[in-house]
């Protein structure tokens, strides 16, 4: 499946979480994934969700620095 | 602590005051608990508190109440921990969330089987022969009005909850939208309509436009922390995070049958330090449960390195999956001692602790062995522990940084085909992480990896690892 990370398209396992998304997304852009934790993620509307969250196809997400 | 409760005293009170003519209905809501049994006794406080003041209380869940926490998820019957911390609790209903399946019709059967309390979902249709009883919708009782909450699970892209096809056989789904308006006689005939939902908050802001007479949308599934709810064409909606950082307490004021306002407000459960004794006490007796003690196979000699341990976890992995080859990053394998003896249910889950899941993919020899050159650059230049296939890698010097040379041998020791495909089964954190060109990104599994070493174990009885690895190291 393809999802939307900071306006990059991720392709990437279907059943993907959150997590999953924002380490492809950390490792293509050769980021510290030791430090992937402490990243907040959000939903296209900007609210928090989880690393744990389920992702479905062509779902936004955005990584934010705390 | 004192000041917490006097402020969800506060909460409830001033609605108390505050209504001449008409009636308060408070509801509050979890989602996506995902087996968090440690936080229960605080929760069960939380709901002893408000019912102390207002007995009508509804606690409703949302869903994907299980699976996050081997504690719960392999207590014999699964989840029987979160069942029974739910049922002290006194929760008046849950939908079923797509996880809910996870131990199959029949687990989930059994579960139904021991709540107090109904699974609601409008848009399931269950064969009697699958023992799954569920209801569409509950209408409860609240100082004389109808509150009336309908259930609704996820239906995924494949027309099934996202869990494996096996689970929910016997089950079939319609898509929400085709359910709801079904039921719309039942709005008529309740004061306070609410959608319990389990769909995620993209879907809930479709259905809160679809659907406006609803008053509030419990929601679950996409893990979203709302800041207490939003309100989407009138409909309320409130959804919390992933296991319990908050639950949401929604009061909804009705006069004259329609409800005339309505808000949600947290409660952070980290910041209410009181609990609940009686569930403490429940959790004190699950948290020493003997499952985790329990022997699943012996190890016939001591076992003295990663890479012996590593290839026993592949071994699992790819028996499990159906799969030719499996392949486990280095810094997966936790353990380069295990003694000869019983193995444990715990020491798998200590082996492999990282609640990963099982990500299978079908892939070309060459596919592949980008794969594993790209899991060993992310993986701190440590060579990647596989089944199915053993390796001899040569670096181009001693700090392993840079691989020379690749070369593949197969099961049977006869070179790795390039162009064959294989099925291929690693973990999630490595079909993330090894970013390598592959034409097929592979399906998750509903499984834990350290599930399938336990299966896997389970019907080996003895297993001998001595001196075992999938590779050998040159420079």
């Amino acid at each position: 499946m393809t999802v939307i990370v900071n306006n990059s398209s991720i392709r990437i396992f279907s059943g993907a979480t959150a997590g999953d998304a924002v380490l492809r997304w950390a490792v293509r852009n050769k980021l510290d994934i030791s430090k992937v934790s402490s990243l907040q993620v959000t939903d296209q509307w900007g609210h928090k969700i989880g690393f744990e969250a389920p992702l479905s196809d062509n779902q936004i997400i955005k990584v934010i620095n705390p | 602590m004192k000041k917490l409760f006097l402020s969800i005293a506060f909460l409830v009170s001033v609605s108390i005051c505050g209504v001449a003519h008409g009636e308060t209905v408070r509801i509050l809501s979890t989602n996506d608990m995902h087996s968090a049994i440690e936080k229960m006794p605080q929760l069960a406080a939380i709901v002893d508190s408000i019912r102390a003041i207002d007995p009508f209380l509804l606690v409703l869940s949302a869903g994907d109440n299980r699976t996050g926490n081997p504690y719960n998820d392999l207590y014999e019957p699964s989840t029987y921990p979160m069942i029974s911390l739910m049922n002290l609790i006194g929760f008046d209903a849950s939908a079923l969330g797509n996880h809910e399946y996870d131990a199959g019709v029949q687990g989930l059967a059994k579960v139904i089987s021991l709540t107090n309390f109904p699974h609601l979902a409008a848009n399931i249709t269950c064969l009697p022969e699958s023992g799954v009883r569920v209801r569409p919708y509950m209408v409860f009782d609240v100082k004389g009005l109808k509150v009336g909450v309908l259930g609704i699970t996820q239906v995924g892209t494949l027309g099934i909850p996202d869990t494996s096809p096996n689970n929910v056989k016997g089950l079939t789904f319609q898509q929400p939208e085709e359910v709801i308006p079904q039921y719309k006689w039942l709005t008529a005939q309740c004061d306070v309509n609410v959608l319990l939902t389990h769909v995620g908050y993209d879907v809930d802001i479709e259905l809160a436009k679809q659907f406006p007479y609803y008053d509030l949308i419990v929601s679950g599934h996409t893990h979203t922390q709302l800041e207490g709810g939003e309100v989407h064409d009138g409909v309320l909606i409130t959804q919390n995070g992933y296991q319990m950082p908050r639950v949401t307490l929604t009061t909804l004021e009705v006069e004259g049958g329609k409800v005339v306002s309505k808000k949600a407000e947290n409660i952070f459960l980290d910041k209410f330090t009181s609990r609940s004794e009686a569930a403490d006490a429940l959790l004190t007796h699950f948290k020493s449960s003997p499952e985790m003690e329990r022997v699943i196979a012996q190890m016939h000699s001591d076992i003295n390195s990663y890479d012996a341990l590593g290839v026993m976890m592949c071994d699992a992995w790819k028996e499990e999956c159906n799969c030719d080859i499996a392949l486990e990053n280095y810094g997966g394998v936790r353990y380069d001692f295990f003694p000869a003896g019983p193995i444990t249910v715990k020491d798998i889950i200590n082996l492999d602790p990282f609640l990963n899941s099982p990500v299978v993919m079908t892939l070309t020899g060459k596919e592949f062995k980008e794969l594993l050159i790209a899991c060993h650059k992310i993986d701190r230049n440590r060579f990647p522990v596989t089944s199915g296939c053993s390796a001899v890698v040569t670096y181009t010097d001693s700090t392993k940084s840079s691989i020379k040379k690749l070369e593949l041998f197969d099961a049977n020791g006869k070179k790795l085909d390039m162009k064959k495909k294989y099925r291929v089964v690693t973990n999630n954190y490595v079909a993330s992480t090894a970013d390598s060109p592959r034409e097929d990104e592979g399906e998750r599994g509903a499984v834990t990896t350290s599930d399938l070493i336990i299966q896997w174990l389970e019907k080996k009885g003895t297993v001998d690892y001595q001196g075992r690895s999938s590779f050998t190291e040159k420079w």
